[in-house]
């Protein structure tokens, strides 16, 4: 028993050990003009004003693209699994392989599609559409599950009242899935946060201040990577940059585990 | 079965599901175009251990290796980790009780962590301890412990739910036995659970073969066969991160065709384990 | 005048069939009970007149079921549901305000919205929850007792203008007052439509219906035994299963 309590506790180092340095080494160099002004000297200097606007737009554009698709993805597979039982199997397995595909192939895949073949450029463009797609299968899972257990509940009650399949879909399931909607959105957000390698190549790594969606941006992954390889002296604020997303992730956890909680109890009885 | 205007009503979401359905095969299309000659691939496959791609000279083998050595020598650390870990949080931890809340969360939030920071961690805090025992600390020790703590939260949440899906009459009958909880895990819960298990097994070991940023920042990113556990060696993922920034012709589609070996090999993975996803089906 | 004719109905999934064989006639208003032991085919045999069961479970139906001297089958599957409509053994109202719950199917045939306030009043009227539930329109049909949510879903349903309802033990889920309340609603209601009602409450049967299908469960599917008037049915029963059936259920 003994060795393996010591397993467990060896277990959780790690996670302790990088979440303790990290907050440490990166809170101290926190200031009020962090928020205020873009990085200068390669990122040595200044503040992170131009990477989180850039991060912003970022996620804005994953987010415009992939909520709308996921959903009626999802709500497509609802369909297609009381129908037509093979094509949802069909479209579950080429999620299931999507999902599977590291996110370094997304990269090359954006950095074709979007910067060359449709001359978008290294831009927030690219690199949110890219992003979109990446996180693509894991808000459909998520969102399709909870859709087929309100379908499951619903499906009977609505057919004996002659309610056609479409208002079913669009009145009764979206509304009563806008909880599951919004918990998969939260998740594909932090998916995309953490994200750096599908965005190398796709959003590039202009630390200036984006003028348009169109101009390159460096998402603060991305900052992180780049103070902390190419740029010798910038571990300081690789580590401010780090303990800021960790910062930001952490608030999105805990308020995932609270609303999740709470719109649990209210699905259902809205 | 439905009227016209039923189809057309519906028209958006089947539209939107074409759309996801087609991303796959966008992927492949998209990076197939990129590489010049398919056929050049035994090129790639030498075992000469040469890797300069603008002159022609493109060996992958080393790489390959090392990616595969990388994620087989993480799995190695982080599953007895991880078994321990499932099972302490469903049969040992008081269910509810704050210790084993603030373990799960703990765990669950660590699992979807950005690699970046797992490698600027692992670049500040790994590569120089090992270091002070033998320069430069870079290289497939300092790749495998930083992977392995990166994937083993992903492999605990696995592992537990593959445990829970045993039957509870199980871990019932054993107690009423007096089993102890060692003969338990090791003779009756990983025998019988087993099939699962090596399918989370290989789902964390297609995520370590994937997984880009934190192994690029510790490895040391030299073109070397793994023949050592700390010298410097170079991946796949590694590769394509590094140099896609300045790669044109032969060399982006020598870059595109690591990539495409990489994709086949994650695909096959799925493939392995895709009948654990059948069988959730059918549930 | 039969308005429902089920003619040589069988129903069976791959590996075990559920009743085999049933043909009865359901005359018009009247109230129509299906008695039974549990696991015999009631509730299976009644989801079938209007076609809900095939559509839900992988159970297949032979033989025809005609309304009107048409096969339901030949009719457009959405408009039957409202012709023939359906109320479950638990209350299943939408999770949505009590308003909304008649706004949702009534969109479907009737585009006209400021009638709905009419429809609404009358249908709530008739099951005798307008003057209970009229200030709280706008709020969650879930609010409501189960009664009230079963009454609801009576005046939901008529609110589509059935000639036929079917009630799957519409009242085993509420308290013997509101069951009351829900059967003199019935005995209202059969003078315009026809009701067919799986219930597993005897004295509720004797009650309120006008004749009795007795369902048993014989060399290995559910059958029907007798089909008769109510007052023969229990003071002289044919057979001796139905007769064992009443006396063990007044023990």
């Amino acid at each position: 028993m003994r060795i393996s309590s010591s397993i467990l506790y060896l277990g959780l180092i790690p996670g302790l050990w990088l979440i303790t340095c990290t907050l440490i080494l990166g809170l101290p160099q926190l200031r009020l003009e962090t928020f205020l002004i873009s990085p200068s000297d390669a990122g040595r200097a200044g503040g992170l004003l131009s990477i989180i606007i850039s991060t912003l737009l970022i996620l804005t554009i994953t987010l415009v693209i992939s909520v709308p698709l996921a959903s009626a993805t999802a709500l497509a597979m609802t369909y297609f699994r009381r129908y037509f039982l093979k094509l949802s199997r069909l479209l579950s397995l080429s999620l299931d392989v999507l999902s599977a595909i590291p996110s370094v192939i997304f990269g090359l895949f954006g950095n074709v599609l979007f910067v060359e073949k449709l001359n978008l450029g290294h831009s927030i463009l690219s690199g949110g559409l890219t992003l979109a797609f990446m996180i693509l299968p894991t808000m459909v899972r998520t969102l399709e599950s909870s859709y087929h257990e309100i379908e499951k509940g619903y499906a009977k009650t609505t057919e004996a009242l002659g309610i056609n399949f479409s208002t079913f879909i669009y009145q009764i399931v979206f509304p009563l899935g806008l909880p599951a909607l919004i918990f998969a959105t939260i998740l594909g957000m932090t998916r995309a946060m953490a994200e750096t390698a599908a965005l190398l190549f796709t959003s590039g790594y202009s630390d200036r201040m984006p003028e348009s969606v169109l101009d390159s941006g460096r998402s603060m992954s991305v900052h992180i990577y780049e103070l902390a390889m190419n740029v010798p002296g910038g571990d300081k604020n690789a580590y401010l940059t780090a303990a800021l997303l960790v910062f930001i992730l952490l608030t999105i956890n805990s308020a995932i585990t609270y609303f999740g909680y709470h719109l649990n109890k209210r699905l259902g009885i809205l | 079965m439905f009227r016209l205007s039923e189809w057309f009503k519906l028209s958006p979401l089947f539209l939107a599901a074409a759309i996801t359905v087609s991303v796959l095969t966008l992927i492949f299309i998209m990076i197939l175009s990129e590489i010049q000659d398919l056929a050049s691939l035994p090129a790639f496959i030498t075992f000469n251990g040469l890797w300069f791609p603008t002159e022609g000279l493109f060996d992958l083998t080393p790489m390959l290796l090392s990616t595969l050595l990388i994620a087989v020598c993480a799995l190695v650390f982080s599953i007895p980790i991880s078994i321990v870990q499932a099972y302490w949080l469903i049969f040992i931890a008081k269910k509810n009780g704050v210790w084993s809340i603030l373990v799960k969360r703990f765990i669950e939030v660590f699992s979807g962590f950005p690699s970046v920071v797992f490698g600027l961690w692992g670049l500040t805090e790994i590569v120089p301890l090992i270091a002070k025992w033998t320069s430069p600390g870079f290289g497939l020790l300092a790749s495998a412990v930083v992977l392995a703590a990166m994937i083993s939260p992903y492999l605990t949440l696995l592992f537990e739910a593959n445990f829970l899906s045993a039957p509870t009459q199980l871990k019932l009958v054993s107690n009423s036995l007096g089993i102890t909880h060692q003969k338990f895990l090791f003779q009756i819960l990983i025998p019988y659970s087993i099939k699962r298990l090596v399918q989370s097994s290989a789902l964390a070991l297609g995520r370590g073969i994937g997984e880009t940023m934190a192994i690029v920042m510790v490895a040391g990113n030299v073109v070397n066969f793994p023949t050592d556990f700390i010298k410097p060696i170079r991946t796949i993922t590694g590769a394509i991160a590094l140099e896609m920034g300045y790669a044109v012709d032969g060399h982006r589609s020598a870059l595109f065709m690591a990539g495409f070996i990489l994709l086949v090999l994650s695909l096959l993975i799925a493939f392995l384990t895709q009948d654990k996803m059948e069988q959730h089906d059918a549930n | 005048m039969s308005t429902l004719i089920c003619e040589r109905l069988s129903a069976s999934t791959k590996n075990k069939v559920i009743f085999h064989d049933i043909s009865i006639n359901f005359p018009k208003n009247k109230i129509h009970c299906l008695i039974g032991p549990s696991g015999c085919g009631k509730s299976t045999f009644l989801l079938s007149l209007n076609g809900l069961i095939e559509a839900h479970t992988n159970i297949k139906m032979r033989g025809r079921v005609l309304y009107q001297s048409k096969d339901i089958r030949e009719f457009d599957p959405i408009n039957l549901k409202r012709t023939i409509a359906t109320i479950f053994q638990e209350p299943s109202p939408l999770p949505f305000s009590i308003k909304k719950n008649f706004e949702l199917p009534l969109s479907e045939i009737n585009q006209n919205k400021k009638e709905y306030e009419e429809i609404i009043f009358n249908s709530l009227q008739k099951v005798g929850l307008w003057n209970e539930v009229k200030d709280m329109l706008n709020q969650s049909a879930f609010h409501l007792s189960g009664g009230q949510k079963q009454r609801l879903c009576l005046a939901r349903s008529l609110a589509l203008e059935p000639e036929i309802i079917l009630l799957d033990e519409p009242t085993s889920a509420l308290d013997p007052q509101s069951t009351l309340v829900i059967e003199d609603l019935l005995k209202e209601l059969k003078r315009t439509k026809t009701i067919i009602m799986v219930t597993h409450n005897l004295p509720q049967a004797k009650r309120i219906s006008d004749t009795v299908a007795f369902f048993w469960w014989e060399q290995c599917c559910g059958r029907v035994l007798e089909h008769m008037n109510t007052d023969i049915f229990f003071s002289a029963p044919t057979t001796e299963q139905a007769l064992d059936y009443i006396n063990t259920q007044r023990l």
